[in-house]
């Protein structure tokens, strides 16, 4: 707990009113042992409230004085004789001897200050879980990724490695000089993988499409879209046969029956 | 008394030895004396407001407090506050019993339908009509009601939602604002 924040909860203006119940009194009390600051706040309000009603004195008649000293003197003689407990926090009764009380207030004291730093510590302690369980979970998701990656590349390389598959570079038109891309492609089993090195971001409403040329003739191979750096570098295409090149070229949004020529970013022929 | 230097401006205890405390707690009567001298004029004016300014009661009470300041002066502890604040709790204390009191006698003398609605009354108009501490009237009018019923007239909280017809937990919240309004208002 804040002492600061305790301070300007208000219990301490209710305790000195006396207004708190008997376990808010105490439980002020045992705050004023713990803290110093509580302490002296509970002092400076004290203070007030006795200025405050010290402005406003009236004078009881003079012989009440003289009755009660006499009261006093007609009390038995020790000044420590236990009477009726007066139930406020700030004037205990004198119970079964000061040293007594002193054991509650001191165990009182002992327990609240246990439970204040147990509660401390807990909340650190649920703080830190919280701390471990949100980095763990991050790190699980990290692991993941992690984990998904490594299963594209190992397929990408299962693909790049197969004696069957031929790569094929495609280079840049005189459209698009720089642009460059390859394909992959088993003259058995058909299957075609297109990787993107280099095209220009599509402007909006348009697509890339690949083309196989098969006895002469464009083959739509399909759309694709330019991968982000975490996903496959290679983009499954539709399977052909025959093949003698390859090219891409850019169409409107979900491809064309027929090429754009001139729009063509990139070409190569099979070897 | 045991504060810190800064606030030692309060003059009326410095006219005080600083071990009067010790010599009363020692059983020394001209002690006494003098802490009755220092003190029961502000006892006196804080009891006549919680009594309505029944003279009778209030001279009552005001020998009550006394005669338990001196059988309990062993229980005093310094390091918890000054002995007028002690003072003034048992003072308030023995007051508010016997507001009690009066309250009870009032109700057992209740015998026509008359009489309730006279009482009933009473007890409002009273809430306004009580001589409340220079302080409280700085509050705003709902915070000076709230503790007025909590201080002057000693009602718990329950009785306090009861009375106003207001739910505990906004009477408490109220009463934790009026304290933060005094609080400023004393600084």
């Amino acid at each position: 707990m804040d002492p600061k924040e305790y301070i300007s909860s208000g219990k301490l203006e209710e305790y000195v009113l006396g207004l708190g119940s008997s376990e808010s009194m105490q439980e002020v009390e045992c705050m004023a042992r713990v803290f110093p600051e509580v302490k002296v706040e509970i002092l400076a309000l004290q203070i007030t409230l006795e200025k405050n009603i010290m402005e406003t004195q009236v004078a009881p008649p003079p012989h009440l004085k003289k009755q009660i000293l006499d009261t006093i003197d007609q009390l038995p003689n020790e000044v420590t004789t236990p009477s009726p407990a007066i139930p406020t926090g700030s004037a205990p009764a004198v119970k079964k001897g000061k040293w007594f009380s002193g054991l509650i207030a001191l165990l009182l004291l002992l327990l609240a200050t246990l439970s204040l730093l147990n509660f401390r510590k807990n909340q650190q302690l649920t703080a830190e879980l919280d701390n471990y369980k949100s980095e763990q979970l991050e790190l699980n998701k990290n692991a993941e990724e992690l984990n998904r990656m490594l299963e594209v590349r190992k397929h990408e390389l299962r693909l790049l490695r197969d004696p069957g598959m031929a790569a094929i570079t495609l280079t840049g038109t005189p459209l698009s000089p720089a642009s460059l891309a390859k394909v992959y492609w088993g003259k058995t089993n058909q299957e075609v993988y297109l990787e993107v090195h280099q095209l220009p971001a599509p402007p909006s409403g348009k697509q890339y499409q690949l083309w196989g040329i098969v006895q002469g003739k464009p083959v739509d191979l399909g759309i694709f879209d330019i991968p982000a750096p975490s996903d496959s570098a290679l983009i499954k295409m539709k399977d052909v046969q025959g093949v003698t090149t390859f090219a891409v070229t850019l169409e409107p949004t979900g491809g064309n029956p027929d090429p754009t020529l001139d729009q063509m970013y990139v070409a190569g022929n099979v070897q | 008394m045991l504060l810190p230097p800064c606030l030692m401006n309060y003059n009326d205890i410095q006219n005080l030895p600083y071990d009067l405390v010790q010599k009363i707690k020692s059983g020394e009567k001209k002690s006494f004396e003098l802490l009755y001298d220092q003190y029961a004029p502000a006892l006196y004016g804080i009891i006549l407001k919680i009594l309505q300014q029944d003279t009778a009661s209030a001279q009552d009470s005001l020998q009550d407090s006394f005669v338990k300041i001196w059988k309990n002066i062993a229980a005093f502890d310094e390091s918890k506050g000054s002995i007028f604040t002690w003072m003034l709790t048992i003072a308030r204390r023995t007051a508010l019993d016997k507001l009690d009191s009066i309250r009870n006698k009032k109700i057992q003398n209740l015998d026509s339908p008359v009489n309730i609605t006279q009482n009933q009354f009473h007890t409002h108009s009273s809430i306004d009509g009580i001589g409340v501490n220079e302080l409280v009237n700085r509050l705003q009018p709902d915070h000076q009601i709230l503790i007025s019923l909590a201080y002057f007239q000693g009602y718990t909280q329950e009785e306090i939602a009861q009375k106003l017809n207001m739910p505990l937990g906004t009477v408490k919240t109220k009463t934790r604002a009026a304290m933060q309004e005094l609080r400023n208002r004393i600084k």
